[in-house]
């Protein structure tokens, strides 16, 4: 099979990863944060190292600021609803995925609004510009994807993150997409929170997040319950991670996730980036010159793209392209919505969808070969 | 007395002893009885050799040290 859906989680995991887990579940399997006996402890340090490695490759100093969560959806379930109160107006982008915009969506029933600024393809001036024309005296919050999961577009997140700041307005990040592809350095960012999903670009396995705070507003809980830490006491603890890590974690999965960010660094993020757009430049200038395929950007650059190309064949359903490839050419893609319609309101595909491509650290020239010549064979 | 502290956390114990090795201090994460009136299910940080020094050095780096631990779990 040739695998292009790793806009929706990387397939195949690097070897590291597979080890680390089954190394984790058969020889450390004790439950970290909890015991004092020589396993437990030795769960708590796999698990102290992970954290600390997470944070080294974000750029973060303190470790504890790094919390592990399901996925990129908890983590931006957090912030939203562990800092939004009644009254407040956030600002979104128009590519944002339905992690940010369905709990937004609820919030409308506890009197917190939101307005949607619209992101110009390469021209970051106009982008910014239509930001600062959504902020209101009462916007408390950005929530803002670092680059679109459908089409690949970036947007200048850090540029509107300074902007924000200068209204004394929060940014959190929704770096689904670009966590392991763009590098992302907390040090010396405007990001507040940082949400990042550990099964995409950090090829850690299904299950793996983080909320990475680079701030200091906490947000409140979404959860309470045991830490470990602090037990006497009826409640949740103040101190970063256990504040937001009630209950038994993912140990395994986060071990992998950590192994995960070894192999990005090892491959080199940059190398890494640069091979998957270039695969992504060769699918679309072979599709641009069928006049039966439809794109939907201009030519995908590194300063304004990740590495997603979405497409259409004309009169046909994304569903059935999608179906096609994998029924006769054995070729996974994602059609659909890919949990974004508002980018797909943007971009005029909300009734047909898209299928979206996307390459990982594993897919070769062979493979975007075969997807062109597919395409071309489909009928 | 056991040069023993109680910490936050057990990732707040490792921090600090991560800290504390940089400074050329060494320590050792440890499961320990807390202090006083706090009841059990703590960690601490057994410090092996200049203590106050320690001390002073978790609290610059904003590491709270709850107290002295009162009893090392052996």
């Amino acid at each position: 099979m040739i695998y292009l859906d790793n806009g929706a989680t990387t397939f195949p995991k690097p070897a590291g990863v597979i080890n680390s887990v089954g190394n984790t579940l058969r020889n450390y399997g004790a439950n970290p944060g909890r015991g004092g006996h020589r396993l437990a402890m030795k769960a708590s340090e796999l698990l102290y190292d992970a954290r600390k490695n997470v944070a080294d490759f974000f750029g973060v100093e303190d470790s504890s600021n790094v919390i592990f969560t399901l996925n990129c959806t908890t983590s931006l379930n957090m912030v939203i609803k562990g800092i939004l109160k009644k009254g407040d107006h956030v600002i979104i982008s128009s590519y944002e995925h339905n992690a940010a915009l369905r709990p937004l969506e609820k919030l409308k029933e506890k009197g917190i609004t939101y307005s949607v600024a619209e992101v110009f393809e390469k021209d970051n001036e106009k982008t910014l510009a239509s930001f600062r024309e959504q902020i209101r005296p009462n916007t408390r919050l950005l929530v803002c994807t670092y680059a679109s999961n459908v089409f690949g577009i970036k947007v200048p997140v850090e540029r509107i993150c300074a902007l924000c700041h200068q209204y004394g307005i929060l940014t959190c990040v929704d770096a689904a997409q670009a966590a392991g592809i763009v590098p992302i350095d907390l040090s010396d960012s405007s990001i507040d929170y940082l949400c990042i999903a550990g099964h995409k670009g950090l090829y850690g396995p299904m299950g793996t997040g983080a909320l990475i705070v680079n701030c200091d507003t906490i947000p409140d809980t979404f959860i309470e319950g045991g830490t470990g830490s602090n037990s006497a006491s009826s409640e949740q603890p103040e101190i970063l991670p256990d504040r937001f890590e009630s209950g038994t974690g993912n140990l395994s999965g986060v071990v992998g996730m950590s192994n995960g960010v070894n192999f990005v660094r090892s491959r080199g993020q940059l190398n890494l980036y640069n091979r998957e757009m270039q695969l992504i430049q060769r699918a679309y200038k072979a599709l641009s010159k069928l006049d039966k395929v439809i794109l939907y950007t201009e030519y995908p650059d590194m300063d304004y793209y990740v590495p997603v190309l979405s497409f259409n064949i004309k009169d046909m359903d994304s569903e059935t392209v999608s179906q096609i490839l994998s029924s006769r050419f054995n070729i996974a893609t994602r059609a659909g919505l890919h949990c974004a319609p508002l980018a797909h309101t943007t971009k005029g595909t909300l009734d047909i969808g898209t299928v979206r491509v996307v390459p990982s650290a594993f897919t070769t020239l062979n493979d975007i070969n075969s997807l062109i010549s597919a395409v071309c064979n489909i009928k | 007395m056991d040069n023993l502290v109680q910490l936050s956390s057990v990732t707040q114990a490792m921090r600090a002893r991560d800290l504390l090795k940089s400074n050329g201090i060494n320590s050792a994460v440890q499961r320990i009885t807390a202090s006083r009136g706090q009841g059990p299910c703590a960690y601490g940080l057994k410090i092996f050799n200049r203590f106050d020094e320690a001390i002073s050095i978790l609290r610059e780096h904003n590491i709270h040290v709850i107290g002295r631990a009162r009893g090392e779990i052996r």
